[in-house]
C-alpha cells in the first residue's frame, strides 16, 4: 500500500471527492478482490451483486434500510474495472474505478 | 446537497473564491471574468438562491459577500466521504493481502 490521494474535483459539472490508492498487487489480484462477492463484503462491507460488463448490475447491500442499485460503466478484466452507485437517503453516492498495470520484471 | 450543486460550475467557484478574500461589488466581481455581466449576474443569482452569498445595496452599488453557513454544512457533508473512503481502501488492501496470502 503506498500513496494516498483526496481530492476535491471538479469536472464539468459534477463535483466530488475522489480518493486514490495504489496497491503493490497484480492486475488479477486487483480484480478479484473488486468483483469476487465474499471479497467485496469484506472491504466495502455490503452484500454485492457485480455482473462485470459495460452496464452490468452493481447492487450493493449494506442493511435492509440501506442498498444501492449501481451499475458498471467499464469491464476489461483484470485491467480496469469502473462502477458507481448513485445517491439514496442513507447513503452517499460513490463509486470504484481501477485501471491496473502491469509491470513484468525481466525473464 | 444545495451547496455542492450551486459549486458545480467553474465561474460560481471563481466568485466565491473572490468573496472568501472579502466582499466585492458587482461591478467589481464581474471584471474578473470574460463572461459578459448579464451572465456573471446570473451565477450570483444561483449563488444567492443557494444561500451560499448575500447582497446589499450601499449606494448605487450592490455588494456581494460570502455567507459560510452553507460552506461549512457542506464541509460536514463532505466528511461522510472523508471518513468512509479510506477505511474502505485500507480494508481492500487487508482484502488482497488476505487473499495472496490464502492461496499459499
Amino acid at each position: 500500500m503506498s500513496d494516498q490521494v483526496a481530492t476535491l474535483r471538479a469536472e464539468e459539472e459534477q463535483v466530488g471527492l475522489r480518493f486514490e490508492r495504489r496497491y503493490d498487487a497484480t492486475p488479477d489480484e486487483v480484480w478479484a478482490a473488486l468483483t469476487e462477492p465474499e471479497s467485496i463484503r469484506r472491504w466495502l462491507l455490503a452484500e454485492a451483486v457485480l455482473e462485470p460488463r459495460v452496464g452490468g448490475a452493481f447492487s450493493l447491500d449494506w442493511s435492509a434500510d440501506d442498498r444501492a442499485d449501481g451499475t458498471v460503466r467499464a469491464s476489461e478484466p483484470p485491467r480496469i474495472l469502473e462502477a458507481d452507485w448513485p445517491a439514496q437517503p442513507a447513503h452517499p453516492p460513490g463509486g470504484i474505478a481501477s485501471d491496473a498495470l502491469a509491470h513484468e520484471g525481466p525473464a | 446537497m444545495e451547496a455542492l450543486e450551486a459549486l458545480a460550475d467553474p465561474t460560481r467557484r471563481r466568485i466565491v473564491e473572490l468573496l472568501a478574500d472579502g466582499e466585492r461589488s458587482a461591478g467589481e466581481i464581474a471584471a474578473e471574468f470574460e463572461t459578459s455581466r448579464p451572465g456573471v449576474s446570473r451565477h450570483l443569482r444561483v449563488l444567492r438562491e443557494h444561500g451560499l452569498v448575500q447582497a446589499r445595496e450601499e449606494a448605487q452599488r450592490r455588494i456581494y459577500s460570502l455567507d459560510p453557513a452553507p460552506l461549512a454544512e457542506l464541509d460536514a457533508w463532505l466528511d461522510r466521504y472523508r471518513r468512509f473512503w479510506p477505511n474502505r481502501l485500507d480494508a481492500l488492501d487487508t482484502e488482497i493481502t488476505r487473499r495472496r496470502r490464502e492461496r499459499r
